[in-house]
């Protein structure tokens, strides 16, 4: 099984009470599936509910290795084993 | 124009350094910075800024020192009660007369953004709130303003430099608002906007005196925790609403923010 780390950045670190874990899943589709199994919480501030499906929100940023993955294949990208998947949002705070 | 005997001794250290020189120090003295904000990240900017000799410095803000921002808000001390803009006024002027400082008191909106701006070479977003600051990026991106961006979080803060066109904007990354403000309410380390601060100062005095490689296409992400900085690389997304190729926000509309 391919093995990732997750690093969670801003609220979304906040409202998991962790800040990095390592998930399993092919794609990234799977590896999300796994966090939100595990913090249950991060679903609605990662996914919007768009009659009845799953939409990332538009302001989250999730990045392998630093690389967007709007600009790979999304969330079909494959995940290879210690890949770096960094989650995001914008903070405001000034 | 010729610098003053008393301005070559001030700039001295950045005049000695040849990438800079003289020619570096006088585009500093005749730039036009607009600082939007002067609590947690403002203060330092204001402050760095005034200290490099920018020419004019606007800073706009509508609220009035508290007890609570001086935990992070540096250039205010004494100057309880007195509005934000008038006390930064006093630490530029102490500090460095070189600098004139037009001082707004106000808030921005989508009414007066696009005079406020008009009159600035660059601006610096040191906002507390993402209506402001998509309004900001907008603006910016419609008038093709260079934007400094800085953000803070708790612990952690953003930092990129937007050249309208030439890089992605605020919205090719972060294309809509979140509909509420976490860090209303989550607290914020007093050192974090010095640190986010001071990179968005140096990323405007590189920028005015032509030095150096801009935060452009890449963003700094900063962790005070993990005492960690990421560069995250980012592109211009195509599909972005102010800047893409069929951007569907082509005048600032109160409704968008």
């Amino acid at each position: 099984m391919v093995m990732a780390k997750i690093k969670l950045f801003a609220n979304l670190r906040e409202s998991a009470g962790e800040s990095e874990m390592e998930m399993q899943g092919e794609n990234v589709q799977e590896i999300l599936d796994g966090l939100l199994t595990r913090f249950p919480q991060l679903q609605e501030l990662i996914f919007n509910d768009v009659e009845g499906n799953r939409e990332l929100r538009s302001y989250i940023n999730i990045l392998i290795n630093g690389n967007n993955i709007l600009h790979l294949e999304g969330l079909d990208t494959i995940v290879n084993d210690d890949d770096e998947i960094a989650i995001f949002p914008p903070v405001s705070g000034g | 124009m010729k610098l003053t005997s008393d301005q070559k001794e001030r700039y001295a250290k950045h005049i000695i350094m040849k990438s800079m020189g003289e020619e570096g120090q006088k585009l500093l003295l005749e730039s036009r910075v607009l600082c939007v904000g002067s609590g947690g990240l403002g203060s330092p900017v204001i402050q760095y800024l005034a200290a490099a000799g920018i020419g004019t410095l606007g800073i706009i803000d509508d609220d009035v020192v508290e007890i609570s921002n001086l935990q992070r808000q540096v250039i205010h001390g004494g100057n309880l009660g007195k509005p934000k803009v008038e006390s930064a006024k006093e630490f530029v002027e102490r500090l460095n007369p070189d600098v004139t400082v037009v001082a707004y008191k106000m808030r921005m909106e989508p009414g007066n953004v696009e005079e406020l701006i008009s009159d600035y070479d660059v601006v610096v977003d040191c906002s507390d709130n993402f209506a402001t600051r998509y309004l900001l990026n907008d603006a910016c991106v419609l008038h093709n303003k260079p934007l400094f961006h800085g953000s803070i979080f708790m612990f952690e803060g953003q930092v990129m430099t937007i050249l309208p066109h030439e890089g992605p904007c605020y919205r090719c990354i972060f294309s809509t608002s979140p509909s509420t403000d976490a860090a209303r309410t989550a607290g914020v380390m007093g050192i974090l906007p010095g640190v986010i601060g001071t990179m968005q100062a140096t990323e405007v005095v590189k920028y005015i005196s032509r030095l150096g490689k801009p935060l452009v296409g890449r963003m700094i992400y900063y962790d005070a925790l993990g005492m960690r900085f990421d560069e995250i690389t980012v592109n211009k997304n195509p599909k972005c609403p102010v800047c893409g190729d069929n951007p569907q926000i082509t005048s600032i509309d109160a409704e968008n923010y």
